[in-house]
């Protein structure tokens, strides 16, 4: 029967009894330890793991390689997975957050701090732009116009070959030690420039959970999931993506930047539609619906990548039949049909 | 506060509301009124224009030409996000939720609406006042035990109560239902009907329904719709016993 | 500015716009009728050119590489929709545009493995490659024109499919309401994997049309693609009648930019895109509300 009282309330008119909310604590079975654990949201997991991960890949410079793009992934991610919006156009992004960073190296200020924000910022200017001009449409219009403005940045930056170096590149991007209160540590030893680039995938890690437990991530989560609903809520729902869109440009920017430090180098194809293709295939590969998905997607992409690429010069195309056996056959990617499995045998 | 002795200000009115479709005009110049706290209905046949006028207090569509008025304010125009937060809730025909959301985050979302949108830099688990809110509105749609349950997988009972649920979360003063009962067995109406009764005490309803049991039942006062503009108005038993309404809707059949 | 060459260029660009108009129609017609975004369809291009390098390495006849590439490419066009796409009916449409995204980088791939990675020679035909001479004052290359009339053809026997045969009704009824024509007892699905036959088959065209004028090589399709889709987004998605003339438009602003300021001829179809969008959202003819 209905509590009349619990409706009072509902309405935020009568007094707000206080009583512990929280979920009751259960006895937790194994499967349900390991729910939780697969659910990824168990960071000391994750952080042990990103630990020992240099040591247990053929060589350090992937791991290095392979945490810069999941860094990336997962700022594609906001996009994607969590606000509902197929974007072709993040090369943009990381190709601007990787040339901002190279170029204030190599000619503004050598600090490596200063660089890197520059890069994020760079990324978040860019996509606060793009968003503008592309946020008001949706589904299968937005990928074409991110597509289109993505590739009209790239043709800009291959045009002005007095700042980007045009189809040559940015080259001799100087390995800047890392200073601070007065140290400088060389941090370009495939090891420590691992341990490097980890400090600021974990913070944004660390960031992008908690941005996504908040408020605004489940609004935004709820606008992907039904826009008209949220609108009838009362949530601008195009100010929600568009947000969205900006803090994943600036993540993957953030991604761009410390891949120029790693290859010292940025070439104009990061700024090509085939870049925005590539974190679009390891996001779906790893799972987007999930938290850590796309970064697994990129180590796996990645690590096929260099051992295939060993066997012969098509490597593409074993990665683009696995990409299309998981459209067709595992929708929700690795880590998504791990955690499907996972769920399955807990209930069962 | 029983509803007799509160001042019964008026909440909603249109005056001379219009919408036309190129040729054709979907609401005819429409003067519409309705108090605070009331329990109001509207009815008519198909193609009446009920859910045009539905859609232009929602803020879903702009009118040709009139005006609405809310509390004393203006909102013809208004996009449909302020009317919104000006306090005007709606539960769609076809359940319209947050289907990978469980239930719980589908109202606590709602909730949210009212306090911040941006906020990404707190957990919302910190946020007590959302955590009891949705509590309370789904013990009172009756959903507290399906709370973790993703709203896919719900009945269409379920979902239609999360619906409503939806509506509430977000405190408004005007509540628009669009058949809430459609679908649903007697057993599932029933609840319905107890349901938006007792929600019809602390706010104004305005019930868009075909059954016309349910329709009788709760209301207060009846607007009866046909081609677009207002057949007859007035209590159950009036538009009971009323001729016209009689012939064009009720097919002569006394309810 | 000499006038000659204002109007080779502008001729020029007609040629270059026929194709897109080609590329663009191929596009049009499946997502309108199949709401799929083929991103193979670059890929198709690029393997109608190859099939071309291939017909004219085991026969030496152009003409016949000319009827054969887009035969070719619109039975593989039958052949991925109905293993591929088809099973991914009832999904999210991002799906099907996912798939046809990593599937052209299999075509890729498969062609570099056989023909390499560098740029395929492909000249064009013995009987056009002398220019014709008009008004004894403009010499017009004979292909290009051939470009321009082939396409022309093409454009027109395309209209009079869609408009004068049962099939045609039925296509321009689905692309209107599917769930009616559905309702009406026509079996879609058979008319899906036709207009994707037919849509893969103008790519395949466009790409053995092309091989004399632009580079063949493994990579030619990509950003082909991408210009075939500003082409669509500006014509209106789904549109036919907006992706010839939006085809053309591009076409002519491309070259005659090219006359004017070179560096902005890649750059300047993204403009004319970015313009057109901020005036009337949904492309030139295009309607609103298509899959926002």
């Amino acid at each position: 029967m209905i509590n009349k009282a619990s409706i009072k309330e509902a309405m935020g008119k009568g007094s707000s009894e206080g009583g512990d909310l929280q979920e009751p604590m259960r006895n937790q079975s194994i499967w349900q330890k390991l729910a939780v654990l697969v659910s990824g949201k168990s960071l000391f997991f994750i952080f042990a793991f990103f630990v020992i991960f240099p040591f247990i890949v053929p060589y350090k410079a992937l791991a290095t390689q392979i945490i810069i793009w999941g860094l990336f992934a997962l700022g594609y991610n906001v996009c994607l997975g969590y606000a509902g919006m197929l974007s072709f156009g993040h090369a943009a992004f990381f190709g601007i957050g990787a040339y901002t960073t190279g170029i204030i190296l190599i000619r503004l200020w050598g600090n490596l701090w200063f660089s890197l924000f520059s890069g994020f910022a760079s990324a978040l200017v860019l996509a606060f732009i793009l968003g503008f001009l592309s946020i008001k449409r949706r589904g299968i219009y937005f990928g074409m116009l991110t597509l289109a403005f993505a590739q009209l940045v790239y043709f800009i930056g291959f045009q002005w070959v007095d700042l980007t170096g045009g189809d040559n590149g940015l080259r001799s991007i100087p390995a800047v030690p890392l200073s601070f209160f007065g140290f400088s540590i060389d941090i370009y030893s495939p090891l420590r420039f691992y341990f490097f680039v980890l400090i600021f995938v974990g913070l944004s890690l660390l960031m992008l959970n908690l941005l996504l437990e908040s408020p605004f991530g489940h609004v935004l989560q709820a606008v992907r999931e039904n826009d008209r609903r949220a609108k009838s809520c009362g949530y601008e729902t195009s100010s929600v993506r568009w947000l969205a869109f900006i803090i994943s440009g600036g993540i993957s920017g953030l991604a761009g930047g410390l891949y120029a430090l790693y290859l010292h180098f940025v070439g104009i194809e990061s700024l090509y539609w085939t870049t925005s293709g590539q974190v679009v295939m390891m996001t779906l590969l790893g799972g987007m619906g999930t938290f850590i998905g796309p970064f697994i997607g990129a180590g796996v992409f990645l690590f096929l990548e260099d051992v295939l690429s060993r066997l012969t010069t098509n490597w593409m195309i074993f990665l683009g039949v696995i990409f299309v056996l998981c459209v067709l056959f595992f929708p929700t990617g690795i880590w998504g049909t791990i955690k499907d499995h996972a769920m399955r045998k807990e209930k069962g | 506060m029983s509803k007799a002795r509160r001042m019964a200000a008026e909440i909603l009115k249109t005056i001379k509301l219009t919408k036309k479709f190129g040729g054709l005009t979907a609401t005819n110049s429409i003067d519409f009124s309705i108090k605070e706290g009331a329990r109001h209905s509207i009815i008519g046949p198909n193609g009446a224009g009920k859910s045009t006028f539905f859609k232009i207090i929602i803020g879903e569509l702009r009118p040709s030409s009139g005006r609405v008025i809310f509390l004393n304010q203006d909102i013809t125009g208004l996009p449909q996000t302020a009317i919104s937060r000006l306090g005007i809730a709606v539960a769609y025909q076809i359940p319209s939720v947050f289907h990978q959301l469980t239930v719980f985050e589908n109202v606590r979302v709602a909730a949210q609406s009212r306090k911040t949108t941006f906020n990404f830099w707190s957990r919302v688990r910190s946020h007590k006042e959302f955590i009891d809110q949705s509590f309370h509105v789904l013990e009172s749609i009756g959903l507290s035990d399906l709370k973790d349950r993703k709203a896919a997988n719900l009945s269409h009972g379920d979902r239609k109560r999360l619906e409503i649920g939806i509506a509430l979360a977000t405190q408004p003063k005007l509540l628009l239902l669009d058949e809430p009962t459609a679908g649903l067995s007697p057993t599932e109406t029933r609840y319905i009907i107890e349901l938006i009764k007792q929600i019809s005490q602390d706010l104004t309803i305005i019930l868009v329904e075909h059954k016309m049991k349910v329709v009788m039942e709760f209301s207060d006062t009846i607007t009866v719709l046909y081609y677009g503009g207002i057949l007859a108005q007035g209590t159950p038993d009036e538009i009971r016993n009323n001729e016209e309404v009689r012939r064009v809707y009720l097919g002569g059949v006394k309810v | 500015m000499e006038w000659t060459a204002v109007i080779m260029q502008l001729f020029t660009g007609l040629s270059l716009g026929m194709l897109y108009v080609l590329l663009a129609l191929g596009l049009s017609i499946i997502f309108g009728l199949l709401t799929v975004v083929n991103f193979a369809h670059g890929a198709m291009y690029m393997w109608g050119a190859y099939a071309g390098v291939a017909m004219i390495s085991v026969t030496g006849n152009f003409w016949l590489g000319l009827m054969a590439a887009p035969l070719l490419i619109g039975c593989y066009g039958l052949i991925v929709e109905k293993a591929l796409i088809r099973p991914l009916q009832g999904r999210d449409i991002n799906y099907p545009l996912l798939l046809t995204f990593g599937l052209q980088f299999i075509m890729i791939e498969i062609v570099r493995m056989f023909w390499g990675t560098s740029d395929q020679p492909f000249p064009p035909p013995e009987a056009l490659s002398a220019p014709l001479g008009l008004f004894g004052a403009f010499y017009f290359p004979s292909y290009r024109l051939f470009v321009i009339c082939i396409t022309s053809v093409v454009c027109l026997l395309l209209w009079v499919f869609l408009e004068k045969t049962n099939l045609g009704l039925i296509i321009r009824a689905g692309t209107r309401d599917p769930l009616m024509v559905r309702a009406l007892g026509i079996d879609m699905t058979r008319i899906w994997w036709i207009v994707f036959g037919i849509g893969s088959g103008l790519a395949g065209m466009a790409g053995i049309l092309a091989s004399p004028i632009r580079s063949v090589f493994p990579e030619m399709g990509l950003a082909m693609l991408v210009e075939c889709f500003v082409v669509v987004v500006v014509g209106g998605m789904g549109s036919l009648k907006g992706a010839i003339l939006s085809g053309i438009i591009m076409g002519e602003a491309s070259c005659l930019t090219a006359l004017i300021y070179p560096q902005m001829s890649d750059i300047v179809i993204f403009l004319v895109m970015a313009v057109v969008l901020l005036i009337r959202p949904s492309g030139l003819f295009g309607k609103a509300g298509l899959l926002e």
